[in-house]
């Protein structure tokens, strides 16, 4: 166990909703979750003595976000980021709480994903104004293969090749999620759909589909972390963070193609440090959320963490082990391939409602942890949800993760 | 076959990083950064050896020929310069005379002249070069050589 293991909890949590678009600053927003994420926790937005975010220069600034809220934080920090920030400053939080340099930290990520600045150069209506290139990283840009889906698309077509996956397990992620968001009132896609509606959807960058691909949403979403033994004085039950990695890298960058396979990815450096600091292994796991950028994100961080052996995550997500009564049910709010994106912080805050029982769905007293577990009643509360494995992405060659139990 | 690249919406300002590179382009030379004191080669064109950390970097031309290591293809056009030319294909390309000491072979990003269907990892390549419209650097781009080589492997799902 590492030497804070349990001694931080994860008090409250909040987000707008999924909007697309949102008319709306990204001000406005991280304003609105931060205050849902105090209300949650039965803080007021001035007790706020610690906030960190993540963007990519695409939203507004924690030191702004106090400041419209009248706090006096001793710490304000905004990391550069999308995919795996979210555990990332998880662990900054316990260190520089440890440290004596706050005493609790709100953690938002605010983005017009849809309305604003997309991914790959995008523009909101369609395709863009191709920049200049200038350094080295935009070599890619003169050869159109910027998006998540090209960059990424490049390591899963040789993971096919290595290893022989069928579409119809890979495929498997895509329904399984979108089932979840069935569940979900917050969710932005709730029809289910089939392993034959995945088949046919149109090809966005072969070897993805348009159902591989995750939701452009806009919105906000923010924790807090504090202390336990001032978490215990709060209105929900606390989460404890047990462990975790903070955007650890593979031996090669990203822009490194050279690397010897290029689906060994960050998660299988981290796995050792990720366990051995939360003191449990991965048969302890009761619901894991594998950031689904993609449906082969998510895939893949099932092998690099051990929740597979290497070349059989298509396997293990088609038999149903990630479903919501499956051995190990993944991303239970829809993830971003069906709930909405934000960057990974959403993966996270569902598995915190789900550790303390207290998920936000058409049960009429969730508030008070009471589920009916009847799917067709729309409860998406995981019956036994001790121990919960975040599993960030934000590259082949990036990852953070943490641990965290009820 | 893809269409043509809008090159017309596309500058080249390359940094210092990268000025030497592009300035080989109007010789349709395709160089690799090349480690004076340990040998290495890589890319994309950092400014320092990630073998032994050294800041003396020269350069190595490549033949112009390699083997494709894995690829995709875009049928959404993202990027301005990119509209005319879906659906078109983006192979990572492994280069046989860009082999280091330890074997590994140094890879690039690859953008293809020919068609999705007669794509497929394994199959041999080779450099050519687009002019651009208004400025003197020249563009990779790439071909396959040899469509029925044996051995290679098509994505076929």
């Amino acid at each position: 166990m590492g030497p804070l293991t349990d001694k931080y909890c994860i008090v409250g949590v909040g987000e707008t909703p999924h909007m697309r678009p949102s008319g709306r600053t990204t001000l406005s927003m991280a304003i609105e979750a931060v205050k849902n994420a105090c209300d949650d926790a039965g803080l007021a937005p001035s007790d706020i003595d610690g906030i960190s975010s993540y963007q990519i220069g695409d939203s507004a600034q924690g030191i702004q976000v106090a400041t419209a809220l009248g706090a006096r934080p001793n710490y304000a920090n905004d990391s550069m980021g999308g995919g795996s920030s979210t555990e990332m400053l998880i662990a900054h939080a316990v260190g520089l709480i440890e440290g004596g340099y706050c005493n609790n930290m709100v953690i938002f990520r605010s983005m017009n994903g849809r309305s604003g600045r997309r991914m790959g150069g995008q523009a909101p209506g369609g395709a863009a104004v191709s920049l200049p290139i200038t350094s080295p990283p935009s070599f890619d840009q003169l050869h159109g293969f910027t998006t998540p889906a090209q960059r990424f698309g490049i390591s899963f077509m040789r993971y096919i090749h290595d290893y022989g996956i069928k579409p119809e397990q890979l495929g498997a992620i895509a329904v399984a999620h979108r089932k979840h968001a069935s569940l979900n009132p917050k969710a932005t896609m709730k029809h289910p759909i089939t392993i034959d509606d995945y088949l046919a959807s149109r090809w966005i960058s072969k070897p993805f589909r348009l159902l591989d691909c995750c939701l452009e949403t806009d919105v906000a979403a923010a924790l807090i972390i504090m202390p336990r033994e001032q978490a215990y004085d709060m209105k929900q039950p606390p989460v404890y963070i047990m462990g975790g990695t903070a955007r650890l890298m593979a031996d090669q960058g990203a822009w490194n193609y050279s690397r010897d396979s290029l689906h060994y990815v960050a998660g299988f450096y981290g796995r050792q440090l990720l366990f051995g600091m939360s003191g449990v292994s991965q048969d302890d796991i009761d619901i894991t959320s594998s950031y689904d950028a993609f449906t082969f994100t998510s895939l893949i961080q099932y092998e690099a963490y051990g929740f597979a052996p290497r070349g059989q995550a298509g396997e293990y997500v088609a038999s149903g082990a990630i479903e919501i009564d499956g051995r190990r049910p993944n991303n239970l709010s829809g993830g971003h391939l069906s709930e909405g994106y934000t960057h990974g912080i959403s993966m996270v805050i569902e598995n915190a409602r789900q550790l303390r029982h207290r998920t936000d769905d058409a049960c009429p007293e969730w508030r008070q942890g009471i589920h009916t577990y009847d799917r067709s009643e729309g409860c998406r509360q995981v019956k036994k949800a001790e121990i919960a494995a975040c599993l960030g992405w934000g590259t082949e060659t990036m990852s953070s993760s943490a641990i965290l139990r009820r | 076959m893809p269409g043509p690249v809008d090159y017309e919406k596309i500058t080249i300002a390359p940094d210092p990083d990268v000025a030497v590179w592009w300035d080989a382009t109007k010789e349709k030379k395709f160089l690799l950064p090349e480690c004076q004191d340990c040998g290495h080669k890589w890319w994309p064109p950092w400014p320092a050896c990630s073998a032994c950390a050294s800041m003396n970097v020269g350069w190595h031309e490549i033949e112009g020929t390699g083997f494709v290591y894995s690829y995709i293809s875009v049928e959404q056009p993202i990027l301005g310069h990119m509209v005319t030319a879906v659906p078109y294909v983006v192979a990572i390309v492994e280069l046989p005379d860009g082999t280091n000491a330890d074997g590994s072979k140094t890879r690039i990003s690859a953008l293809m002249l020919d068609d999705e269907a007669d794509v497929a990892i394994g199959l041999p390549v080779k450099l050519e070069w687009d002019d651009h419209p208004t400025q003197e650097y020249k563009m990779p781009r790439w071909r396959v050589t040899d469509k029925s080589a044996p051995g290679a492997w098509h994505f076929s799902w």
